[in-house]
């Protein structure tokens, strides 16, 4: 995991890239809606289920190796749900040849590893397409509470910060104690209440005195210098929007 | 301007709430290096330690967007099934609900709050949990069987380790402390050891000795001193009061009070680490009430004086009072310290003006070269309706 937070910020490379960042995130939001709304049940609904995540990895140009790694953490997540079947199996109406109930208990599952790993790509190759700034620039464009943006800002801000401490300490402990990997985190786990947890907030003390002196909570939070909508923003966010409409349709038309 | 007439928010929590957060979300990946982040809810333990430090709203957002994002970013947790809002949903309301108790008891144990909270959390995360694996089919006995059992190790793993990390909060600014005040006590700390050596004692002495020959003061009075500092003035007061009379010295600096109690060692003052807007004081407890070298440094005059018009008894007396001109205690005050840069004195008759529609009359009003004095009686609200003392954040010493 945190090998995906580091790799996953501003390492796409795909032509979506090129967009406002506030698009990027407005459209992503979008097509995860879409991608949520198609019903899994239908050829229609799987169809645009999968166009949807794949064209939006591929736009975002996720690099090869952050699929790779969130196929794998999809799988390890999703595919348990198969496990369930057995469990489902009793309440499906079987066929006559004993097979629907079967297939019906294959459904939910299904329902969950289709939409789940959608999901997770879209999610995954919206923020692969955004840098840490644009990602700062985009929500500060969005029209979002100042509260929000503003706490949003400071959670991604200080996480590579306290990934880098974090790091530092395990690394310390590693050498003065001698031991391996597990043997490390296991010190560093132990020492959670008595110096992790307390060197956090004496951070957030010190934090918190340097925004204080420069006036941080008195200043507005704003995007760095004006923002023209452009068309090729607009016809993306449009294009998501209509996916989003299309997915919504067909899924109207399951439920009929 | 204060950071609760700013907003819900300050730079102290925007702070926290970043610390603690980023907190959240490299927290799982230590204990997912051993396969034990569905088993030790290991995103809970920093945001609900988070409730105790910062006030409610803040507390709730932070609560509610870092699942979100660890999901967006990591894939952990997933967005479908809605694991990642079912936790955003039952975070918020946990950390929203203890903020909230905590801003309005500071005093409360932390195990009574948390305990419940947590059940309570976990009552609604299994409930969603259920109802959406019926919308969806699954078994919905089994999924929330499986997500109440599975909650237990983290559940009890926050009952130990949070509450001794929350307690680290007393002593501390507070929840409902602003952040401006946690740096001017901080400001007041750092030069405590030094404030006597800047005056020339014996002249101030004999100054407030003269001042309160003047005003009057009686031997058995009840006084409170707001923003005693080193002690100076309560050192006078106490010269003119007999073994009845006691006085109350208050400040926010903790070492401020330190170095008053080391030169005063004397059972008729009770020492109070306080912010005067939250005084954890009876109403109609005092006579007179000074607020001596300190009314630019409060961040809502305003507040400090409905604050102290409940604590004065009726006719009792507010001295807002500084033994040099307002144009001299502002030069200075613009050149010292970024944390009192901007306390600047207004005119005299502006803090009489405010001090009118907060109950007062203001009966002397001197704002000129030797001085800047304003004695006010407080004619407001009869003692039977202000009694209570608020829920202050304080620290009692002695």
């Amino acid at each position: 995991m945190r090998a995906l937070w580091h790799d996953s910020w501003g390492s796409g490379r795909g032509p979506a890239v090129r967009l406002a960042p506030e698009a990027r995130i407005a459209a992503g939001a979008a097509l995860f809606a879409a991608s949520l709304a198609a019903p899994a049940g239908t050829g229609r609904g799987i169809a645009l289920i999968a166009f949807v995540a794949t064209a939006w990895t591929a736009a975002c140009g996720m690099p090869l190796r952050a699929v790779k790694s969130f196929a794998l953490l999809g799988a390890a997540m999703f595919l348990p749900y198969f496990l369930l079947v057995p469990l489902l199996t009793g309440a499906g109406t079987p066929g006559p040849s004993g097979q629907g109930g079967f297939l019906s208990a294959l459904a939910a599952p299904w329902d969950v590893v289709l939409h789940g790993f959608a999901g997770l790509f879209l999610t995954a190759a919206t923020v692969t397409s955004l840098s840490a700034s644009d990602f700062r620039r985009g929500v500060l464009a969005l029209p979002l509470p100042r509260l929000v943006t503003g706490v949003v800002i400071q959670i991604v801000h200080q996480t590579a910060v306290l990934f880098a401490e974090t790091g530092s300490v395990a690394a310390a402990i590693a050498v003065r104690s001698g031991s391996g990997r597990a043997g490390t985190v296991l010190r560093v786990l132990a020492s959670v209440p008595r110096v992790w947890l307390p060197r956090i907030i004496h951070r957030a003390d010190r934090v918190s005195a340097a925004m204080e002196l420069r006036g941080y909570a008195e200043t507005d939070l704003r995007v760095m210098g004006p923002t023209k909508p452009r068309a090729a923003d607009a016809a993306a966010i449009g294009a998501a929007v209509g996916l989003l409409a299309l997915a919504a349709a067909i899924r109207w038309d399951w439920i009929r | 301007m204060s950071a609760k007439t700013r907003g819900l928010t300050s730079a102290r929590d925007l702070a926290y709430c970043g610390l603690f957060g980023a907190a959240a979300l490299a927290f799982p990946v230590v204990f997912h290096v051993l396969r034990l982040g569905h088993v030790f809810m290991p995103m809970y333990l920093p945001l609900v330690t988070l409730a105790f430090f910062v006030r409610p709203a803040p507390a709730a957002t932070t609560a509610f967007l870092v699942p979100l994002l660890s999901g967006a970013v990591t894939g952990m947790p997933p967005f479908y099934p809605p694991v990642a809002v079912f936790m955003s949903l039952e975070l918020a309301i946990m950390a929203g609900l203890i903020s909230a108790i905590v801003t309005k008891r500071p005093k409360v144990n932390e195990w009574t709050v948390l305990v419940p909270v947590l059940l309570l959390g976990r009552a609604l995360y299994v409930g969603l949990v259920y109802a959406f694996s019926l919308a969806i089919a699954l078994p919905a006995g089994f999924m929330a069987g499986l997500s109440f059992l599975g909650g237990w190790p983290g559940i009890i793993l926050m009952i130990v380790v949070v509450p001794p990390v929350a307690k680290l909060r007393r002593g501390r600014p507070g929840a409902a402390v602003p952040a401006r005040e946690g740096l001017k006590s901080a400001y007041f700390d750092s030069i405590a050891a030094r404030w006597d050596g800047w005056e020339d004692l014996p002249a101030l002495d004999a100054a407030l000795a003269s001042a309160l020959e003047r005003f009057g003061v009686g031997p058995d009075e009840a006084v409170l001193d707001v923003g005693c500092g080193t002690g100076n003035l309560t050192r006078a007061v106490l010269s003119r009061l007999s073994s009845a009379g006691r006085v109350t010295a208050v400040d926010i600096s903790p070492r401020m009070i330190e170095e008053a109690r080391r030169k005063i060692r004397d059972p008729r003052v009770d020492w109070l680490v306080a912010d005067v807007r939250r005084l954890p004081v009876p109403g109609a407890s005092f006579d007179r009430v000074f607020c001596y070298s300190v009314w630019p440094h409060i961040d809502d005059p305003g507040e400090a004086a409905a604050e102290i018009g409940r604590l004065l008894r009726p006719g009792g007396l507010l001295y807002v009072w500084h033994l040099s001109s307002r144009s001299r205690i502002n030069e200075i005050h613009a050149t010292a310290g970024e944390a009192v840069r901007h306390d600047l004195l207004p005119p005299a008759e502006e803090t009489a003006d405010l001090l009118r529609k907060h109950g007062f009359l203001a009966t002397t009003v001197i704002d000129d070269e030797a001085q800047y004095l304003v004695v006010a009686t407080y004619e407001g609200k009869g003692p039977e309706e202000r009694m209570e003392a608020p829920a202050g954040d304080a620290c009692a010493l002695a």
